[in-house]
């Protein structure tokens, strides 16, 4: 792999395994007995080529299922390929659901420790940063709260909040700040666009096209686990619009398939 | 330890196994206490129905059931941490790059505290009513520590294989219960028959840990208990290896399957 460059995937696919029914002895070995498979193959994604230089900034665009969260994953070292290769010059730092690694039944001040160190931020850092991480989440006032007692947008913006402070050079996540209320989706807005705009190399799955528009330089589209188009973030994102306007008009279609 | 990713989840490590401490027992440190009167009543209701019918001829038999019933508590608690944390686990290992080792083996940070605290009051009731000394202490803190690889092992193995079958669990939920009366906790081995007693001893692996549990507490004879160290060790080593080997062979398949 060349020096600038942080992640190549080179024609790949992955498969899961979806059972018919819930799995037991005796079904395996009903199954095993009448030769029939327990379960069906899905691909999530296929024969997919990205390649992201140091500093690049790549959305992924697609509908709901289309493959986005498996490259992702893929992407992030998560998932395996079922077939292809994967080369990773550094590893990346994930941010797919927010909550995660979370305690409950602990107060906030604890659960920046915790979070902070499921992304690998060192604990002094975390001691020094609390105050800067409550202050962004505006939770300053629940720091012995229970987490279990915030509200979905309050933990979004805890955690957000606490995935700024990880200093990977190499992001891959999902952008979404919906959960969060106005004020605190400005600001995370102002704090990605930051982000964006600095050197890290960036991979995030999008539904704001506007947002992918002006924070990123390229832009990858997938439809049934295909990439449709990539390139130039403006161009591949008109194409995807236009294709889901014409979808919310007439009867579905399949761009990955017209694509095939 | 070079590496800033080991150091990266050794970091995590820490903190998760801190978290599962501090929120234990409604975040009471007595909590490590009042788990112990579940093994201690369990281990009086069979000291006053069995004393009678076997524990007269016994050298501290109250002392060898107590410290059988901890034992045998232990490790179901941690087959069913494993249980759980795989569960759990699952969901969690889908949106992180943390090595699924290290969301798991935090859940076992607190039945392990409590078990060493409880082989401790074993301990310190033996040098109270049998003089035992601190070597004895430090004898059982061992075997405590293989106990806990052999629970690990056994754990791992069926919580791994439930994700491919879920009536595993279902499986091992009826039949697990049947091992307090396989395992000589409120009986002594030489009260079975030859054949009997020769089946438990090779069939059961519980079997040579509690006999080298009741050996090592009281230093007073327990039939069968010769070579039960030797088999303590060769067992943990076993099922820890399988274990760990399945879960690994198996992990891929817990994380992806939908």
């Amino acid at each position: 792999m060349s020096g600038g460059t942080v992640l190549r995937l080179a024609g790949v696919s992955k498969k899961f395994r979806v059972y018919r029914s819930e799995r037991t002895l005796f079904r395996y070995l009903m199954r095993t007995l009448s030769g029939e498979p327990i379960h069906d193959t899905l691909w999530a994604l296929r024969g997919v080529d990205l390649e992201l230089r140091r500093g690049d900034k790549v959305a992924v665009l697609g509908r709901n299922g289309a493959g986005k969260s498996t490259l992702l994953r893929l992407a992030a070292g998560i998932y395996g390929p079922s077939s292809g290769t994967i080369e990773r010059s550094e590893p990346g730092l994930a941010l797919f659901r927010y909550g995660v690694g979370m305690q409950a039944d602990l107060p906030v001040i604890e659960n920046i420790l915790t979070t902070g160190a499921f992304y690998r931020i060192p604990l002094a850092r975390l001691r020094e940063r609390s105050e800067a991480i409550l202050r962004f989440s505006g939770l300053e006032h629940l720091r012995y709260h229970p987490v279990k007692r915030l509200s979905s947008g309050q933990v979004q913006r805890l955690n957000f909040s606490i995935f700024l402070e990880a200093g990977f050079s190499f992001l891959v996540f999902d952008e979404s700040t919906s959960m969060a209320d106005i004020e605190f989706r400005a600001r995370a807005a102002v704090a990605l666009r930051e982000l964006l705009r600095s050197d890290k190399t960036v991979l995030l799955a999008t539904h704001q096209l506007d947002f992918a528009a002006q924070n990123c330089d390229r832009a990858i589209w997938l439809e049934d686990g295909r990439v449709v188009q990539s390139g130039g973030v403006r161009e591949v994102s008109e194409a995807y619009e236009a294709f889901c306007e014409k979808l919310a008009r007439g009867p579905a279609v399949n761009a990955g398939k017209a694509a095939i | 330890m070079s590496n800033p990713l080991f150091r990266g989840d050794a970091a995590l490590f820490r903190a998760l196994c801190r978290n599962q401490i501090i929120s234990s027992d409604y975040r009471s440190g007595l909590g490590v206490l009042w788990s112990f009167l579940g093994p201690l009543l369990k281990a009086t209701v069979f000291y006053l129905i069995f004393h009678e019918i076997w524990g007269r001829s016994v050298t501290h038999f109250g002392l060898k059931i107590l410290v059988g019933v901890v034992a045998l508590q232990f490790f179901h608690s941690i087959v069913q941490y494993s249980q759980q944390g795989i569960r759990q686990g699952q969901g969690t290992a889908l949106h992180t790059t943390v090595p699924f080792e290290v969301l798991l083996f935090p859940t076992y940070a607190v039945p392990t505290l409590k078990l060493m605290t409880e082989l401790t009051i074993c301990w310190l009731a033996a040098a109270f009513f049998a003089g035992a000394g601190i070597m004895v202490w430090v004898r059982l803190l061992a075997l405590g520590l293989l106990l806990l690889a052999f629970s690990i092992g056994t754990g791992l193995l069926i919580a791994s294989l439930q994700t491919l079958a879920r009536d595993i669990s279902e499986i091992w939920h009826h039949l697990s219960p049947l091992l307090l009366f396989l395992t000589p906790v409120f009986y002594s081995l030489d009260r079975l028959p030859e054949n009997v007693a020769g089946i438990v001893r090779a069939l059961n692996p519980l079997c040579p840990f509690v006999l080298a549990f009741q050996s090592s507490l009281t230093a007073s004879p327990v039939p069968g208990a010769g070579g039960a160290w030797i088999a303590s060790i060769a067992w943990s080593a076993g099922a820890l290896a399988a274990g760990y080997t399945v879960f690994r062979a198996l992990e891929k398949e817990i994380v992806e399957n939908l």
